[in-house]
């Protein structure tokens, strides 16, 4: 294992009859932020699945904390607090009942800090799950997963259908959280904004497979779009060609080498900084180009 | 762990075990009749305490909760065992409650030594054993739709039975099939005595419900969430 790694996995491979996830590898440092990204249907909730033991792996191996999630499943999971896309709680139950229920399964479950993130977060303990809203119910979601001082947080898809101004403010408050407690963090969305403020790393899974795994400034700063004709496209190396998409008002490529694309592309193209959105979009676009 | 898990049950489904009791209020009630079957007793006890623990196992699948307790730190195996532990538990408080209610009830003219006698009180066991036996791992595999699936397929095949024997007159092998366990086990009670018996019984008991809960543990290790 990697020093320093909350979680690693490597050559992780799962077999579905449609869908397959192949030789993923990737890790997450200790105490930093790793968005995983991709479409709607990458791979990225079998990734975390994976590592929760919620589904077998084929093959592989992952580490949490240097701990194998199988064979050490109950120390690596004492470990992780978890957030899902559609939180599995009982809808016909109060919050209180369920944080009482609930917390009694780990060792270091702390009740003052689940009341201060209740308070936070404005939790009405007393309604029952079902009742709250989605930005509420995520909200108790992520309060659950915090009070048991985790050094790994899982969330996967935990800001997808919240309107803009919840989705704001749910990543404002873990931001401050993830701040104050230097917690690691593996957060899978295809929201690449949420992503904006809060990852340090980022991975980007497409059909399956992990296309790249790097540390976001290095992505942005390095990697760039370059818009134009297809003639002073067609000058670029295709050794750093990621992705390309024909718009309506010319094409669009994603290169790995912002400065080798500004030296080689005509004085047509333009070469610009990317977004995680132009990235996402344009890698997805054209599977070829992913290494 | 174990308890935690079994106190997890308790308050998230409370309704389940309160719900129940005028349920056995009415089996009791049942009972009055001179001649009334006191093995309804343990029969219906039993079919329910099973049924709780598969209605818990369904109810989970049903709020997509499998995933949240499966990621708690708790190896599924404890998982599988409180399921058990519930069950038996459930069905025989579910018998102890139906047969002090048939015994108090002012018009019972059951008396509770009647209704507790060592013959009941084994098969009431049997029965709970057998039914949670029987159910969980269906309920923990495949949840409501493995409860409903495993029902459908016993009364299919019970319909298909009753077809064959009543279209093709073939009720001699499924005579000589029943009739040779019951002889079978009617001459091996006839061998030992009653204590004997009950200690066989119990083991054979135990045996099933070990093969259940590793058939369980197996079943839901491979499930995918």
């Amino acid at each position: 294992m990697t020093p320093d790694c909350a979680l690693e996995l490597r050559g992780v491979t799962k077999r579905y009859r449609r869908f397959a996830l192949a030789d993923v590898s990737f890790s997450v440092p200790r105490g930093y932020v790793c968005g995983l990204v991709g479409p709607n249907g990458a791979g990225k909730t079998t990734i975390i699945k994976l590592i929760m033991n919620l589904v077998r792996r084929d093959a592989g191996e992952i580490t949490v904390f240097g701990l194998d999630n199988r064979r050490d499943e109950v120390a690596v999971k004492s470990r992780i607090g978890f957030v899902y896309d559609s939180p599995g709680f009982w809808e016909d139950r109060t919050l209180e009942t369920q944080r009482r229920v609930l917390g009694a399964f780990y060792p270091a479950w702390n009740d003052r800090t689940f009341d201060r993130l209740a308070a936070e977060f404005e939790l009405p303990m007393r309604q029952t799950f079902g009742k709250l809203s989605r930005g509420t119910k995520m909200k108790f979601a992520l309060a659950m997963a915090l009070a048991h001082d985790a050094d790994l947080l899982i969330l996967d898809e935990p800001t997808a259908g919240l309107d803009p101004v919840f989705r704001r403010e749910f990543l404002q408050r873990l931001s401050g959280l993830l701040l104050d407690e230097g917690k690691s963090v593996l957060f899978s969305t295809h929201i690449t904004s949420d992503l904006d403020r809060i990852a340090d790393y980022i991975t980007f899974v497409n059909r399956g497979a992990v296309a790249f795994s790097l540390p976001r400034t290095e992505l942005l700063d390095t990697w760039a779009v370059v818009r134009g004709d297809e003639p002073a496209l067609r000058l670029l190396d295709p050794a750093i060609v990621r992705g390309r998409r024909k718009g309506r008002f010319g094409t669009e490529v994603l290169v790995s080498d912002a400065r080798a694309a500004a030296g080689t592309a005509g004085p047509a193209a333009v070469v610009d900084r990317p977004t995680l959105e132009d990235v996402m979009v344009l890698m997805a676009g054209e599977p070829d180009h992913a290494s | 762990m174990l308890r935690s898990l079994l106190f997890k049950d308790l308050r998230l489904n409370p309704h389940l075990f309160w719900g129940a009791i005028p349920f056995f209020a009415w089996v009791a009630y049942a009972l009055h009749e001179e001649g009334a079957p006191v093995g309804m007793l343990t029969a219906v006890s039993g079919l329910m305490g099973a049924a709780t623990a598969s209605t818990i196992a369904a109810r989970e699948d049903r709020f997509h909760a499998t995933a949240l307790l499966a990621s708690l730190p708790v190896p599924r195996s404890t998982l599988v065992l409180s399921r058990y532990v519930l069950g038996v538990a459930a069905g025989s408080a579910a018998f102890a409650v139906a047969a002090a209610l048939a015994a108090l009830l002012p018009w019972s003219p059951h008396g509770l030594a009647a209704i507790l006698d060592v013959r009941s009180v084994m098969m009431a066991f049997v029965v709970i054993g057998t039914a949670v036996a029987v159910l969980l791992p269906a309920a923990l595999r495949f949840g409501l739709v493995g409860v409903v699936g495993l029902f459908a397929a016993l009364q299919v095949a019970g319909v298909g039975l009753f077809f064959v024997s009543s279209t093709f007159g073939y009720r001699q092998p499924l005579r000589l099939v029943f009739g040779s366990v019951e002889s079978g086990i009617l001459a091996l009670h006839a061998r030992l005595s009653d204590a004997g018996f009950a200690a066989l019984v119990a083991a054979a008991l135990a045996v099933m419900l070990w093969a259940s809960y590793r058939a369980s543990v197996w079943l839901v290790g491979r499930r995918d969430l």
